[in-house]
């Protein structure tokens, strides 16, 4: 089936009820506030934004663990959160953010790896133990490895871990949420290195969730920036990060800060207004950090329009003028 | 040069005794800090920069061991020092800015009262005038309403509003040193970038000394003056950022900048350099280079003392190889 | 043990590549042996259960034996002279021999204390975990019945329930296990809480665990070390509640040897013989002592190393 992508995200949207005590009144908080996608198979997308933004929510509601409250998440053209648990996870595996918190302290690393297998029923118990080793050899762990418990691994190591345990049931699609951000430097460059191997050699999608733009552009063909659960950028990772047109993308990306002293500290200024999902400024929610903000920000929600270069752009400004130079 | 620097700091060593044997966590560390100049302390987790800093503070767990040849602030020896004379000198010649500032500042008091009695406890004036350099500051390190912010507790704030407090904090008693341990790790990228920015401006305009401990080559490129790059304890390279960055010496700078992602650099699908292997272990006793187990380039010499060697522009490095083996393309 | 495992610092591989000095993990001492707390009160516990199980062949004689011309016969280290070897530790107000009777007690506290432990354990483990781990309503609907269960004092409650049932082996086994889960739920309800957000759970989850399986396999082997230690608490709360409420006459019924009602029935010569009173108040402490600090070491062995 060709037709139906990988993974289709039509018009989704979370809300929570929060809070709550004696004297305030429950709250809505719109964590993911109406965000559509398409990821073909073999493809990487990257999603981009900071705390708040909604980028794990999403995550969740991908890998099946939440449902939306409105709108549908197709995998392989059927909602993922109606399917039966055993064959959801068989779709869609995640790599989650901190290897010391995503493995279990109290099992051996060919538990871990070996646990989706025994979870599924899947081959002898002799079977499986070779399926571990192949795994852990996969990802670049030692066969004694397999003997060790988490505390005995360093965090590169147990991210290789986590990995392996995402790929053993062979999923189409993998949701990295922040991956290598609590990772060292060299650290992360491994695992980012070992994430394209394993994308050339399995043929994986991924859904490649960061704050970090320079992370993202090392595995995404297509890029798409979230604020406040609004997506406000997407389109080719070429053209968002060479040529960004929404100002928080612009943002986004002088805040990247390369090794190199000859650049200095980036101009760029932004409010320091801290966006609050439970608060959202009405109009373009970035318009209280936009420096750019004009009346029309400040009372209507901005579309997402196609632009040149195939990108969609929420933003007034860029439809009115062309990007503006910084 | 005629000025005594404002920080001069040592051979500093750090031993924390283990179950396993005494842990050198920082060996053999000399540094200095000029006025109006910034320097950056960088490596990875484990390196012994958070340490480094912490014992400049004198602010060390009880269980470490702290020895200097020399610890100097102004001229002023901290190693003889009375912990009276010591708790005058911090928060008023010298002043700190941690990673967390959600764990730094204590919940239990208002910003105004905790910025406040700082400035109280240093003798630098009445409470009226603690309140007007507070709202001052708060307005200069961009905390719009400053004076409505005093009211407020810690939690009420955002993790960025918080670490500009924690700067404001640092600021009152116009310290000529603030050390900065990873102020910035716990921000988002674009709320990081503004307090840099802060930082930078602020360091400017009162010409103060400021050390920026972090594991970010990417903030050290764009903020430092000068660079000391640390491994497993020891700093195996120091000197000017440019140079640091354009002709690093030691392997280990070499591998750290290669391992950064650059999206305006690299095409797509290209790798990243990295560096095998893992930081040894440091209890017992370290013999020669700590980086040689994961060096492409180690020598048999290597096992045995490096001493440092000396380039122009004080710049420093700890290895054997000939200064040109490094100089392939950036 | 999982936690007694010896751990190596990281890179170790390199170090030893290196002939930087390798970490002397394997040289050290195993962890259990490094606490001495542990070990002492491991061993008076297992005499105590040793005693507590062997009684029909260690004790001289039958403890309901009742001997009215040997009656309260001091022990030897009392009085030597008139002390009679035949009962080492003498004999009470009805000449039933005083060492006989503190071995079948021990059966008998031991038996209380484990199985309300296991009853209340079982009830407030169940609870506790389910509002850890689910939240929302039943986590309202666990604390609301945990509030209630605090509101409930227990002796009041004990009383209530012997006047009604009469004071048997299996009333206070079970009036103590129903009363005392209240900590269990507590803090299992918290260590659940605490674990329900680590991502491991969500990596379950994600690999299509069933809850049950998330519950047994994630979440309760993490858990364990601080039921361990509730565990021993109670049970060391439930020997004292049994000495307590047999010493009102509320618990185990005479003539059976429990140590609360030997206590109980040596008040009225107290002033005359205090050891009949210090005997069995020195048992119950020493078993109460023990339980206590096994707990404690075993939770130290089980933190994983380094984060004590």
């Amino acid at each position: 089936m060709s037709s139906a992508p990988l993974l289709e995200l039509r018009d989704v949207r979370r809300r929570y009820s929060v809070g709550g005590g004696i004297f305030a009144p429950r709250r809505e908080l719109t964590a993911v506030a109406g965000v559509s996608l398409t990821l073909g198979a073999g493809e990487a997308l990257g999603l981009v934004g900071e705390s708040g933004c909604g980028k794990s929510t999403l995550a969740r509601l991908v890998l099946g663990l939440e449902v939306p409250s409105e709108g549908e998440v197709l995998v392989a053209g059927r909602p993922i959160a109606g399917l039966h648990r055993l064959e959801r996870s068989r779709l869609v595996q995640p790599v989650f953010q901190d290897p010391y918190s995503s493995l279990n302290p109290r099992r051996s690393i060919a538990e871990i790896v070996a646990q989706p297998l025994a979870v599924h029923g899947i081959g002898t118990p002799a079977e499986r133990r070779d399926q571990v080793a192949e795994m852990l050899a996969l990802v670049g762990l030692a066969p004694r490895h397999a003997a060790a418990l988490p505390a005995q691994l360093s965090g590169g190591q147990r991210q290789r871990v986590a990995i392996a345990r995402a790929l053993v049931l062979r999923p189409a699609l993998v949701v990295c949420d922040e991956p290598t951000s609590a990772l060292d430097v060299s650290v992360q460059a491994q695992i980012l290195n070992l994430l394209l191997d394993l994308r050339d050699r399995l043929n994986l999608s991924y859904l490649f969730i960061s704050h970090n733009l320079a992370v993202v552009q090392m595995l995404a063909g297509r890029v798409a920036v979230m604020y406040l659960g609004r997506m406000v950028e997407e389109g080719p990772a070429r053209q968002v990060l060479t040529a960004p047109t929404h100002p928080y993308t612009r943002a986004l990306l002088a805040s990247v800060l390369t090794p190199d002293p000859a650049l200095g500290l980036p101009a760029m200024r932004l409010g320091t207004a801290f966006p609050d999902p439970l608060n959202v400024p009405p109009g373009c929610a970035f318009n209280p950090r936009c420096p750019f903000a004009f009346d029309r920000c400040r009372a209507e929600p901005p579309a997402l329009v196609l632009r040149e270069g195939g990108t969609l752009a929420a933003c007034h400004l860029a439809a009115e003028a062309p990007t503006a130079a910084l | 040069m005629s000025e005594a620097p404002l920080l001069e700091l040592a051979g500093l060593s750090v031993d924390i005794p283990t179950e396993a044997g005494v842990l050198h966590a920082v060996r053999d560390v000399s540094l200095t800090v000029r006025r109006g100049e910034t320097l950056c302390v960088v490596g990875e987790s484990g390196c012994g920069k958070s340490l480094t800093s912490l014992a400049i503070m004198g602010l060390l767990p009880p269980a470490a061991q702290r020895r200097a040849r020399r610890l100097a602030l102004a001229g002023e020896d901290l190693l003889s020092a009375s912990p009276r004379r010591l708790r005058a000198l911090r928060g008023d010649r010298m002043a700190m800015i941690f990673q967390d500032p959600m764990t730094s500042l204590n919940p239990a008091w208002s910003v105004g009262d905790q910025l406040e009695e700082i400035f109280i406890r240093h003798g630098k004036g009445n409470r009226r005038a603690a309140r007007e350099r507070a709202v001052a500051l708060l307005e200069r390190v961009g905390i719009a309403n400053a004076g409505g912010r005093l009211a407020q507790y810690p939690h009420q704030l955002s993790g960025g509003l918080r670490q500009r407090v924690m700067i404001a904090m640092a600021l009152m008693c116009s310290p000529g040193l603030v050390l900065a341990d990873e102020p910035t790790t716990a921000l988002d990228a674009t709320i990081q970038l503004g307090i840099l920015q802060l930082l930078a401006e602020l360091q400017a305009e009162m010409h103060m000394g400021l050390m920026l401990v972090t594991h970010d080559l990417g903030i050290v490129a764009r903020i430092a003056d000068r660079v000391a790059v640390m491994y497993a304890g020891e700093v195996v390279e120091e000197g000017p950022a440019r140079t640091v960055f354009t002709a690093p010496r030691h392997p280990y700078t070499r591998g750290l900048i290669d391992c950064i992602p650059q999206p305006d650099r690299m095409a797509p699908g290209q790798r990243l350099g990295t560096i095998p292997g893992m930081v040894p272990s440091l209890v017992g006793e370290v013999q020669g280079c700590a980086f040689r187990t994961r060096c492409a380039f180690a020598r048999p010499e290597c096992a045995a003392t490096v001493a440092p060697r000396h380039g122009p522009d004080d710049h420093m490095w700890r290895c054997v190889l000939p200064p040109e083996t490094l100089d392939h393309a950036a | 043990m999982p936690g007694s495992t010896p751990v190596s610092a990281p890179g170790e591989e390199l170090a030893a590549q290196a002939a930087l000095p390798a970490p002397v993990a394997s040289q050290r001492r195993p962890r259990w042996r490094r606490n001495a707390g542990l070990i002492g009160s491991a061993l008076v516990l297992a005499a105590i259960v040793i005693a507590a199980l062997g009684a029909p062949w260690l004790a001289p004689h039958d403890p309901y034996l009742q001997s009215l011309d040997d009656r309260l016969l001091p022990p030897f280290f009392v009085d030597a002279e008139r002390a009679m070897p035949a009962h080492p530790l003498g004999t009470d107000n009805l000449g039933r021999d005083y060492l006989s009777r503190l071995l079948y007690g021990a059966r008998i506290s031991l038996l209380i204390g484990f199985f309300a432990m296991v009853v209340s354990g079982l009830i407030g483990t169940v609870m506790g975990v389910l509002a850890g781990y689910f939240g929302g309503r039943t986590d309202t609907v666990v604390s609301f019945l945990v509030t209630t269960r605090l509101s409930l004092p227990i002796i009041m409650v004990a009383l209530a329930v012997v006047s009604v049932f009469g004071g048997s082996l299996e009333v206070v086994v079970l009036v103590l296990g129903f009363l005392l889960w209240d900590r269990f739920a507590v803090v299992m309800r918290s260590a659940t809480h605490q674990v329900r957000g680590r991502e491991y759970i969500l990596a379950a989850q994600a690999i299509g665990c069933s809850v049950p399986r998330i519950l047994w396999q994630e979440v309760l082997p993490n858990v364990l070390s601080s039921l361990v230690v509730i565990a021993s608490y109670e049970m060391a709360q439930a020997i004292l509640l049994e000495a307590a409420l047999s010493f009102l006459g509320l618990g185990v019924q005479p003539p059976l040897p429990s140590w609360g009602l030997m206590v109980s029935e040596a008040k009225e010569v107290m002033l005359f013989e205090p050891w009949m009173i210090m005997l069995p108040g020195a048992a119950i402490c020493v078993l109460v002592l023990a339980i206590n600090l096994l707990g404690d070491g075993i939770r130290d062995l089980t933190v994983p190393e380094g984060r004590a």
